[in-house]
């Protein structure tokens, strides 16, 4: 069975974040579609509309639109959330909660809709490893301090589950270490 | 020496973490008949220590955890191929490659054959009787579909999440990219664009 | 079918829960259904059975797939309906996979809590569930005992599997969020004269890792929700 107690597989987390809001251009006339999720449309040529970013993608493939890069996509604003996220001791709250996976998936389909893309790519990219640098130190004191818990405020899925494993796991153990040093017994099992 | 059958079962398992090699029942056999003659030997000196002396009240311990430990071991040996089963079940589905099965006890084969009859049990009884194929949609839906039409017959064909699909000629279907690419170079199926 | 297409999707699905009627539309359905799946996937025991969603979604998904068998082939909506199916289908059967996975490692266990269960009111498992960990259990227990059990010395034959199945690890760590402020939370007792109790307050909108058990009656009630 696929083991999906406790762990997310990164196509999931991609999953989820492919329900973020979209503007996309159509080149196709369409009245509106009634999604389970929410309704989509009408499409008219050229005009604006919003849709979930698992089907702007599919659209976006099928070269029936053209993409409108979020708001964050802009070198601009990236360059002064890197300084930011690079003075800041904590982390900083980013333009969107799935930044890394959206821009991750439009750079594979769309990076022509998307100005400097390449720039954008690596600011993204420069703006994840500092936060992930901060990451693996917090960890490092958390576990040196033997906290017994942490806020994680401001911190995306992404980076949450790349962390997952190692630091439940690490937690876990230290957590039974405690328990035996309190109490001084551990528990046998009788067959 | 005593309970070395027993480890030899357990070393074997921890061997063969990733196939599952022809159940040893001469070994089963064996331990079984060790845990017999411990027992009885115990029963001897349990009612002869009556009237004679504690000595023997150690070797009397000595040989019950053997037992125990015997017990622990069979039990575990035969656990854990039940429990690699299960994990074949759901990556082969109900149907056994040959090799596996010729491995199997017929003891373990039908408790195989009891677990698909659970699970299809459960499956085919969600939400009231409507039910669930649980073995498709095993990895989050990518988006990349496309309508297909099927040039030739080609019979079942089963996607990557486990969908299963009839491709008879001029069938239409909608698949994902990802899936059918090979059978479109391969002249089975015709992109149609909408 | 136009008329049908269209007003279907905005419908509100009237639920009666025993006393109450509640209104939910299927936007709300699905919402919920996510936040089942993710705390079914992060909680260390199995929670109570959603079965409302569950019946509620798979209505869905036939009355949809139906609409869309009346549709004409190579209709445009078709690949965009389907590809919304599909979504929720997954979301779907991870949520009852995970659930059978639990079942099957803790099956003994939660067969046993069954009285527990009836005193609190609560359905842990579905009837469904609850046949399928019984067979489950039973097969292997059976399995067990004709094999090598009745043939051992008497006072050796008994075994269960509830005496070696695991238990759910309720001090496992966790990650969530807060959806409802929560003041003066415990988070660990304490356990010597070196260490305090830790106490700490739960803003809305604020994400923590803590262990799973002081935080579990927080899911239940939804003021949290796992990550």
């Amino acid at each position: 069975m696929e083991l999906g107690v406790g762990i997310m597989s990164p196509a999931e987390v991609e999953f989820l974040a492919e329900k973020e809001l979209v503007t996309i251009f159509p080149n196709f006339s369409h009245g509106k579609i009634y999604l389970i999720s929410g309704d989509v449309g009408p499409f008219v040529p050229s005009l604006p509309v919003q849709v979930p970013l698992w089907l702007a993608v599919n659209l976006k493939q099928r070269q029936k639109c053209r993409l409108l890069p979020l708001d964050w996509m802009n070198k601009d604003v990236l360059e002064e959330k890197k300084q930011e996220e690079y003075n800041n001791k904590f982390f900083t709250a980013m333009p969107s909660p799935h930044y890394r996976e959206i821009t991750q998936l439009l750079m594979s389909i769309a990076p022509m809709d998307i100005p400097h893309a390449e720039d954008i790519q690596t600011l993204i990219k420069d703006i994840w490893d500092i936060r992930m640098a901060k990451l693996r130190s917090s960890i490092d004191a958390f576990i040196k301090g033997e906290e017994t818990h942490a806020k994680l405020d401001h911190l995306t899925l992404m980076e949450i589950n790349t962390v997952r494993p190692l630091l439940t796991n690490t937690l876990n153990k230290l957590y039974q270490l405690r328990q035996v040093s309190s109490f001084g017994t551990s528990e046998s099992q009788e067959w | 020496m005593l309970g070395e059958k027993a480890l030899e079962l357990i070393k074997e398992m921890k061997r063969s973490q990733d196939s599952l090699p022809i159940l040893k029942e001469d070994s089963i056999k064996q331990v079984l008949e060790e845990m017999k003659a411990l027992f009885e030997e115990n029963q001897r000196d349990v009612t002869a220590s009556v009237n004679e002396e504690l000595q023997l009240h150690t070797t009397v311990q000595l040989r019950h955890s053997v037992l125990l430990r015997n017990k622990r071991c069979l039990l575990t040996y035969l656990f854990t191929r039940l429990m690699y089963l299960k994990k074949l079940r759901w990556a082969f589905g109900s149907v056994l490659p040959s090799d596996v099965r010729s491995n199997l006890s017929e003891s373990e084969y039908h408790w195989f054959i009891a677990y698909n009859k659970a699970l299809a049990t459960y499956m085919s009884s969600i939400g009231d009787g409507m039910g669930v194929d649980l073995q498709q949609h095993l990895q989050p839906p990518k988006s990349f579909y496309i309508q297909v039409r099927c040039l030739q017959d080609f019979g079942d064909f089963e996607t990557a999440d486990g969908t299963k699909v009839v491709l008879t000629k001029n069938s239409v279907h909608l698949m994902q990219r990802s899936q059918c690419e090979k059978l479109i170079h391969q002249g089975i199926l015709e992109h149609i664009t909408i | 079918m136009a008329g049908d297409y269209e007003t279907h999707a905005q419908e509100e699905i009237l639920h009666s829960d025993e006393d109450e009627t509640e209104l939910t539309t299927p936007i709300e359905v699905l919402q919920k259904l996510e936040e089942a799946w993710l705390n079914e996937k992060f909680a260390p025991e199995l929670l109570p059975y959603k079965g409302e969603l569950v019946d509620c979604m798979l209505d869905q998904l036939q009355h949809m797939d139906q609409n869309l068998r009346r549709v004409k082939p190579g209709d445009f909506r078709i690949i965009i309906h389907k590809m919304e199916l599909d979504r929720i289908q997954f979301v779907l059967n991870s949520y009852l996979r995970i659930r059978l996975e639990k079942i099957e490692r803790f099956g003994a266990y939660l067969l046993n809590l069954e009285a527990q269960e009836e005193a609190e009111n609560i359905e842990l498992m579905s009837p469904e569930e609850k046949l399928f960990a019984q067979q489950y259990v039973g097969n292997i227990e059976g399995y067990l005992h004709d094999t090598i059990l009745q043939h051992m010395p008497p006072n050796m034959e008994h075994f269960q599997l509830a005496s070696v199945g695991s238990k759910p690890n309720l001090d496992s760590y966790v990650f969530f969020k807060v959806l409802k402020d929560t003041p003066s939370l415990v988070v660990e007792e304490g356990a010597s004269e070196t260490r305090e109790s830790d106490i700490i307050d739960l803003e809305a909108g604020s994400q923590h890792i803590i262990r799973y058990r002081p935080v579990y009656r927080l899911l239940q009630n939804g003021t949290v929700k796992l990550i």
